[in-house]
């Protein structure tokens, strides 16, 4: 059995955990921005203000959880770089054209979230939507160029070729238009229905409409992209069997080839799944009679922001202890990780505690920015 | 939207021109197509940076101001400036990926350094990044949301402490660039005239033989994890870095630059809204103007003290570099004897002196490289240190004019020499002082930068050795700069625009004059 050293030990948490973090939010981030340029429109289309009022009050969520993503992406690059450098170096030269898709994607994102905010109302309806379509089209390109990097460590198709030259082989990768399709479908289910689930919640079962009406839009959103999400998983899964066999055999539970069993942890996927569906149609169903059930939006809630950055994590973990999967086996975490700073288990485990520490007291912060912001604007004291 | 058409179809044949460019095929060509757009990527990141962490200065002492004082115009001006500091903070992130990325992926070879010197101020850099995303979305949202003003004051130092330690420590990662600190003497084995650097901290075995392994291989020798796990440790002490003298200087230095172009930008910005004479607030627009000047001014005469001791690092640590920024060869200049050691009669190695020790260096012809590229560069590098120092005497004259505002003898000198009071030639002067504070703090880095020529980490890397092994085409170029020069032009008006007025106000008056 392969051995972790003290700083592939490190490595390996810090990296996952910043990941899982980014991930979780990024994914709402993606969502949410396709999703508010789609209902600003339906608003204009319908000339609906109760959507319009929706798309602005979806739209302060995002902010919020771009800033965590945000962060904890800045995380993950310097992570990768100090702590992976030999990775990240093959990463970036190997996969130069994704990483730049998504660099673009980027750029193109986050200063057109900004400009779409502090524009609402200021400028004319189409320009605004134009705006709205850039944000939209900037958040799914990141996924296309940087799920690459998860294909690519799952099945390193290309390496050879790229580092003769050839930097469009990488593309050959059978696990990349799965895992795309499923980023951005699984994003945009999860955060509908999160939405959906918040909305019915805040709802309290009333029947005077006052959440049901956003609540349904947002299951009729997240409904058909969940189903989808369901097949590209389901797909992905299957083509792991061939492109990438010791992940294949982590999560189907066959010790004899790989170290650990992630069997358990990978069915709670498809569980979630199951939930997450059953509970949208419930609701989608009950809310035709005027009325949520409180604890069912509760487990819609859970359910949905749960099932992406389960399956991420389950995909991620499987890997262990190697951190790119060649066939049966793969290159161990040892060999990528920082050998160029003395790290012993002390500083190791200092540095994995800190993270954690800071990682909760950040999401704290963020909560109770959440809370300052809807508290009321107090008398001027002057 | 319709005045942008032109520009993206000339982009659009632009773009087809480089499209049609040869690609490079060396590194050193390779290295040569990607030095513009990380140039100008690291200097739109800069304007955005300046601000994020200029303003601060100005926004927290006015609010406190406004607390002690009872006065709400100072309260009104530290929010209207936090807004700029928030948009400019905003860029300043999407910038700050865009150069990180340029890092990794187009200077690959850099992680060997990230992943050993650059370690621990990076790592401390994200717990202070953390700090400033955290506490400035706090800062902003608590506006009028706190019974006690000090506690919400309280939320902005931690966040100017937050900011101020972001840069401090990627200045630290900057400055061991220039001075390898805790390399002890392996610098000065390459380049006999450069004095130690420090404590010996490093595996010098190792060190050595990556320095004869890069220019064969490139940065690919990162490619190969066995390659350099057989290296074994490269730093045993990776928190000597913090300790760089260089590092201290430059931090001082840049921040205190940041805080004279922030101050002397909103001195202009608000002197524009007041010599516009818009909505009757002539004098909460004069208060805040002679407000940030003087933030600006006191600045300035810091800046200068600090600029001094940054100068005497460069003397200490890159002599080259010093002789090629004062357009001095060598030999005998009193005044800069004077001014460097104390003693006029001093006589200055010259270049050719210099030269004559490269017989003692491990690696002589890189050496003379180095004396060769300080001389080809002197005309350049002196003219933006000149242009830096003339820019910085200038602010400091609109500095000490200033003090006209609060003293009637200084206010008289500034009447008989411009023929205006002090209130007129601060409100006139504080665009011109914003002018010169950007050509100030840009020619002063630009200076730092290039004087580092040929070394990317001065003594033992040079950029060809750490450029990816892909090309960088010219299209690719052109493309990351197209899209720097819209990052900039949309931050910009974005700077402009939100904290001011809306766009759909203007469009009106554009349809009342039309008609």
């Amino acid at each position: 059995m392969l051995a972790f050293t003290p700083v592939s030990w490190m490595a390996f948490l810090l990296l996952g955990l910043a990941t899982l973090v980014h991930i979780t939010f990024v994914n709402l981030v993606l969502g949410f921005s396709v999703i508010i340029p789609f209902t600003e429109y339906m608003s204009y289309r319908n000339n609906d203000e109760k959507l319009m009022e929706v798309a602005k009050r979806t739209f302060k969520y995002l902010i919020l959880t771009d800033l965590v993503a945000g962060v904890w992406g800045t995380w993950i690059t310097v992570a990768l770089a100090g702590l992976w450098p030999t990775l990240t170096y093959i990463a970036t030269t190997v996969l130069f054209v994704p990483i730049t898709v998504a660099l673009v994607g980027i750029l193109i994102a986050i200063p057109s979230i900004a400009i779409y905010w502090y524009t609402w109302g200021k400028i004319s309806k189409g320009l605004h939507l134009f705006v709205g379509c850039l944000m939209a089209f900037g958040a799914l390109l990141v996924p296309a160029g940087f799920r690459m990097i998860f294909a690519f460590v799952d099945d390193p198709v290309g390496l050879n070729e790229a580092l003769k030259g050839n930097l469009y082989a990488v593309f050959g990768n059978p696990l990349y238009p799965a895992l795309v399709g499923w980023s951005w479908c699984g994003s945009l289910a999860m955060s509908a229905l999160v939405a959906a689930g918040v909305y019915a919640w805040m709802s309290k079962g009333s029947v005077n409409g006052e959440g049901l009406k956003e609540a349904s839009y947002f299951l009729k959103l997240g409904m058909p992209f969940l189903i989808i999400t369901a097949i590209l998983g389901g797909y992905f899964f299957f083509s792991l069997q061939t492109a990438s066999p010791y992940i294949f055999a982590a999560i189907t539970g066959n010790t004899t080839i790989a170290q650990y069993n992630f069997l358990p942890a990978f069915l709670l996927y498809p569980i979630l799944i199951l939930i997450a569906g059953g509970s949208a149609l419930g609701m989608y169903k009950s809310a035709k009679q005027g009325k949520f059930s409180r604890p069912v939006s509760l487990a819609l809630v859970i359910a949905a922001f749960l099932m992406v950055p389960l399956a991420e994590a389950v995909d991620d973990a499987a890997r262990a202890p190697y951190m790119v999967i060649a066939g049966s086996a793969g290159l161990p975490a040892n060999a990528f990780a920082n050998t160029m700073i003395p790290i012993s288990w002390i500083i190791a485990e200092l540095a994995v505690t800190i993270a954690v520490v800071v990682m909760a007291t950040f999401l704290l912060g963020i909560y109770f920015i959440y809370r300052v912001k809807t508290s009321p604007i107090t008398e001027e004291p002057l | 939207m319709w005045v942008a058409v032109p520009f993206l179809v000339a982009a659009l044949f632009v773009g087809l021109y480089f499209a049609g460019q040869s690609v490079p095929t060396s590194s050193n060509a390779n290295a040569a197509a990607a030095e513009p757009m990380t140039i100008i990527g690291i200097y739109v990141h800069a304007f955005f940076l300046s601000l994020a962490v200029g303003l601060p200065y100005v926004v927290l002492p006015s609010e406190a101001l406004g607390i002690i004082r009872k006065d709400k115009e100072f309260i009104e001006a530290a929010k209207r400036i936090s807004v700029v500091w928030a948009i400019s903070f905003g860029f300043g992130a999407v910038t700050g990926t865009l150069v990180e990325f340029g890092l990794v992926q187009i200077w690959s070879g850099v992680t060997l350094a990230i992943g050993s010197f650059f370690f621990i101020p990076l790592v401390f850099e994200l717990f202070a990044f953390l700090t400033e995303v955290v506490f400035l979305a706090l800062y902003l949202y608590t506006w009028s949301r706190m019974k006690n003003l000090w506690l919400h004051w309280l939320l902005g130092l931690i966040l100017l402490i937050g900011s101020s330690s972001s840069g401090a420590l990627i200045l630290t990662a900057n400055s061991w660039m220039q001075t390898p600190w805790g390399t002890g003497p392996l610098v000065q084995a390459i380049l006999p005239w450069s004095p130690v650097m420090g404590p010996s901290a490093v595996n010098s075995t190792a060190l050595v033989a990556i320095y004869n392994t890069l220019p064969k291989t490139g940065s690919l020798v990162m490619a190969s994890p066995n390659v350099i796990s057989s290296l074994g440790y490269l730093l045993y002490d990776p928190y000597v870095v913090l300790f760089n003298p260089n590092a201290i200087v430059t931090t001082a230095h840049t921040i205190l630059t940041t805080i004279v172009i922030a101050a002397f930008e909103t001195a202009a910005i608000f002197s524009y809204s007041y010599l516009k004479g818009n909505g009757g607030k002539e004098a909460f627009f004069l208060k805040t103007v002679r407000f940030s000047y003087g933030i600006g001014g006191i600045g300035t005469i810091l800046t200068i003290v600090s600029g001094d001791q940054m100068g005497r690092i460069v003397y200490s640590y890159q002599y080259l570099k010093f002789l090629s920024m004062e357009g001095f060869r060598g030999g005998l200049d009193p005044i800069i004897g004077l001014i460097s050691n104390f003693n006029p009669n001093y006589i200055f190695p010259s270049f050719n002196d210099l030269a004559a020790t490269a017989g003692k260096s491990i690696d002589p012809p890189s050496a003379l490289l180095t004396i060769q590229r300080a001389e080809q560069i002197m005309p350049v590098l002196s003219t933006l240190y000149y242009a830096m120092i003339i820019s910085g005497a200038l602010l400091l004259i609109f500095s000490i004019a200033s003090l006209g505002l609060y003293s009637p003898g200084m206010d008289a000198l500034v009447k008989m020499v411009i023929r205006l009071p002090t209130e007129r030639f601060v409100l006139y002067s504080s665009f011109a002082a914003a002018f010169f504070a950007i050509v100030a703090g840009s020619a002063g880095w630009a200076v730092r930068e290039l004087g580092r020529q040929p070394w990317t980490i001065y003594g033992l890397v040079r950029p060809e050795q750490v450029i990816t092994p892909n090309p960088i085409t010219p299209l690719f170029s052109y493309f990351i700069i197209l899209v720097e020069g819209m990052t900039f032009v949309c931050g910009v008006v974005a700077l402009y625009f939100i904290p001011t007025k809306s766009l759909m106000e203007i469009a009106k008056q554009v349809e009342v004059i039309r008609g």
